[in-house]
């Protein structure tokens, strides 16, 4: 013989509480999927903010770095002058104003002189009486053969008792061993 | 109060006498004239408890019967075997009221052990324990005691079990058993020693292969079975 089962309490059907397991333990796993996706969620939002807030850093960073560049890469307010002064250095003034200086006709008066060193050149106007002496200035101002040439860049010739007016020209030549 | 894990309480149902045990304590033994008597009385026992709580209830021979299957051929499943048991159960225990019936494990062509109770107490201890009270347990004392039996070695070849209104012998030898039934009416312990006696002599079984044990009428036994439910008032006598 062997021991008897024998029971007559009645229970409720084993697939029910069987159902009842599984549909629990379906329902925590997906109250902890939810959950878990919560926090996912929350994670992924943290990150993206904190990714906003590096990212707006780093611009502003980037931002900083770029005016800084450029300012340093902006002209100084002199640097015009600067470059003026260096580009008068770097031309020879002194041949085209002593050959100005020491040519003499009769009949040439000088009126002006703009010498301009952006455009490298020295504008002279003249006043004179006849047109032969103002072809005998250009003449005894370019003897010699100077590295520069005076042109002739206007003339009007006299007329009804006023004298002709010119303008003659020179481009500078550079110094040697200059840039 | 009751919790899952508690112990319950023991409670013995017979149409003699019900008895109410809480662990080793006996709480309560009151004889009864029927089983209606004793159902009213638990009724009433259980309404006048303060609280609920876990409950084993513990059957005597004349209300759970055990009795031999016949094999039964061209049964289709155990639904059909259950349906064709619970029909042959009032013949075969003389319980004369629809049963509800138990039937131990086994090929259907094979003669198998069975027990049957009567629907109506069934219902009535539901009713009775279904609300406050939970109901562990619904079992033949017989069944504890053929437990508590097989426990010892060597394992014996039959088993009285003498309670309040009934004697219930089990034999077999190895795991089979050849023979269940319970005989009503034995009250006193003479009758029930006689009809063991004849019982195993009948089954070619030595009285050494035996063991009758009892439940004792109210009286703390004098060597109780502390590993068997209402082993305070259970004596092996034979």
């Amino acid at each position: 013989m062997t021991p008897l089962s024998i029971d007559f309490a009645r229970r409720p059907p084993v697939r029910l509480w069987l159902w009842a397991s599984l549909l629990a333990a379906l329902l925590v796993a997906i109250s902890h999927s939810g959950c878990t996706a919560w926090q996912l969620q929350q994670e992924l939002r943290a990150a993206r903010q904190q990714e906003a807030e590096a990212r707006t850093r780093y611009d502003t960073l980037i931002q900083a770095r770029r005016n800084s560049e450029l300012a340093a890469q902006s002209r100084p307010p002199y640097e015009r002058d600067a470059l003026l002064l260096a580009r008068t250095a770097s031309f020879d003034w002194n041949g085209p104003f002593a050959a100005l200086e020491s040519t003499r006709i009769e009949g040439i008066r000088v009126l002006a002189i703009d010498a301009s060193a952006t455009e490298s050149s020295v504008h002279v106007d003249l006043e004179f009486a006849e047109a032969q002496q103002l072809l005998r200035y250009l003449d005894a101002i370019n003897a010699g053969e100077p590295p520069w040439r005076w042109m002739l860049a206007r003339a009007q010739a006299p007329a009804a008792g006023a004298l002709g007016q010119a303008s003659i020209e020179v481009k500078l030549p550079e110094r040697s061993g200059s840039r | 109060m009751w919790w899952a894990g508690s112990k319950p309480i023991d409670i013995y149902l017979g149409t003699r006498a019900v008895a109410v045990c809480e662990g080793a304590q006996l709480s309560l033994y009151r004889s009864v004239e029927g089983v209606d008597q004793a159902l009213a009385f638990l009724d009433a026992w259980a309404s006048g408890q303060a609280h609920g709580g876990k409950v084993a209830l513990w059957l005597g021979g004349s209300l759970c019967r055990p009795f031999m299957m016949p094999p039964l051929s061209g049964v289709r499943g155990p639904a059909e075997r259950r349906r064709a048991v619970a029909a042959m159960a009032r013949e075969l225990t003389g319980i004369d009221a629809e049963c509800h019936v138990w039937i131990a494990r086994g090929p259907a062509e094979k003669s198998q052990v069975a027990g049957a109770l009567d629907w109506r107490i069934q219902s009535q201890l539901e009713a009775t324990f279904g609300k406050r009270w939970k109901i562990a347990s619904l079992r033949p004392w017989w069944a504890e005691m053929l437990r508590m039996a097989l426990e010892n070695e060597p394992r014996p070849s039959a088993v009285g079990v003498q309670d309040c209104d009934s004697l219930t012998i089990l034999a077999g030898r190895g795991a089979e058993f050849e023979s269940a039934i319970t005989f009503t009416s034995v009250v006193d312990r003479e009758t029930a020693r006689a009809v063991f006696t004849r019982s195993l002599l009948s089954s070619s079984i030595e009285a050494e292969e035996a063991v009758l044990g009892a439940l004792l009428a109210g009286v703390p036994a004098a060597a109780p079975l502390a590993s068997v439910a209402l082993g305070v008032l259970a004596e092996i006598v034979g």
